[in-house]
């Protein structure tokens, strides 16, 4: 499965690597390796590891939404959460630092706005994550 | 999404989060725009809902920022390869994107600040305050209408990292 950056997934890292919500490291020793694991989806065992991997549910469950968990980043504080749109390709999407229940809620209905988007082909891509 | 049999019932409801929003003092633009995208996005009919039940002001502002950003997301047609960007430039970029917006921002104050570019553009006064913050690639759209609003000229508003 090919994995996709869009320009919300891009702009997302530019400011949580702004902020310093996570560092060089834990990009490329974390982040990157797990977000690649995809290439394989569902195959990898970690799929099935509920603090990884999630469905994406907002106010309701997200069609095709999917979620990565990341824990403790940054300054050790930091639960980074990155949604991911499973079609015949993997989209990654808009990744956010989990704050409350009420902000991820309202994260996950803009990814499903986007998600939508996606399907009707308007959306920008910057690359694909090999 | 509401199912068909409901749909009159769920433009109804919307419309009347749209007339609780313009009561709220949000432009008439955003709310029009907000509406009509509700009637065919979930998420958006969400975010509408949200707002409506909300009672904090500071998490009602970011819902606006959210719609809006919807808004103009939805003002693409087509899919477009943007522009990729390796790990290790990432810092740099949003060094550069935070710079070009710290010297726009200084002259929006210098022309009457935040607020009264939201009632010049109709872009929603927290829209523009997430726009003014954070290291992401503004939006070409976004840019146009700041431009127009404040008179600014081409050179004012380049950046290499538009989109």
């Amino acid at each position: 499965m090919d994995i996709i950056i869009t320009q919300w997934a891009l702009d997302s890292y530019l400011d949580l690597k702004h902020s310093n919500a996570f560092t060089k490291d834990e990009y490329m020793n974390q982040i990157r390796p797990d977000v690649l694991l995809m290439k394989n989806f569902p195959n990898d065992p970690k799929f099935k590891v509920n603090n990884f991997w999630g469905p994406a549910i907002g106010v309701s469950p997200i069609p095709s939404g999917y979620k990565f968990k990341w824990h403790n980043m940054g300054n050790g504080q930091n639960q980074i959460r990155g949604p991911v749109g499973v079609f015949s390709e993997a989209f990654l999407c808009e990744a956010y630092v989990k704050k409350n229940a009420k902000q991820e809620k309202r994260k996950l209905e803009v990814f499903r706005s986007h998600l939508q988007m996606i399907q009707n082909g308007h959306y920008t891509e910057c690359g694909r994550l090999i | 999404m509401k199912s068909q049999a409901l749909a009159a019932n769920f433009k109804m409801e919307m419309i009347d989060v749209g007339h609780t929003m313009k009561l709220a003092g949000l432009p008439d633009a955003f709310v029009t725009s907000a509406v009509e995208l509700a009637f065919h996005f979930e998420g958006v009919y969400n975010l509408m809902k949200m707002w409506d039940e909300e009672s904090e002001q500071d998490e009602r502002d970011e819902i606006v920022a959210d719609i809006q950003g919807l808004i103009e997301d939805n003002s693409q047609k087509e899919t477009i390869e943007g522009v990729y960007v390796r790990f290790d430039d990432l810092d740099g970029i949003a060094k550069d994107i935070r710079k070009f917006k710290d010297n726009l921002r200084l002259i929006v104050d210098q022309k009457g600040g935040i607020g009264n570019l939201a009632s010049l553009t109709s872009i929603p006064q927290p829209s523009l305050s997430r726009f003014f913050s954070s290291a992401a690639m503004p939006r070409r759209i976004t840019l146009l209408k700041i431009a127009k609003a404040l008179k600014l000229d081409q050179i004012q508003i380049a950046t290499g990292w538009g989109r």
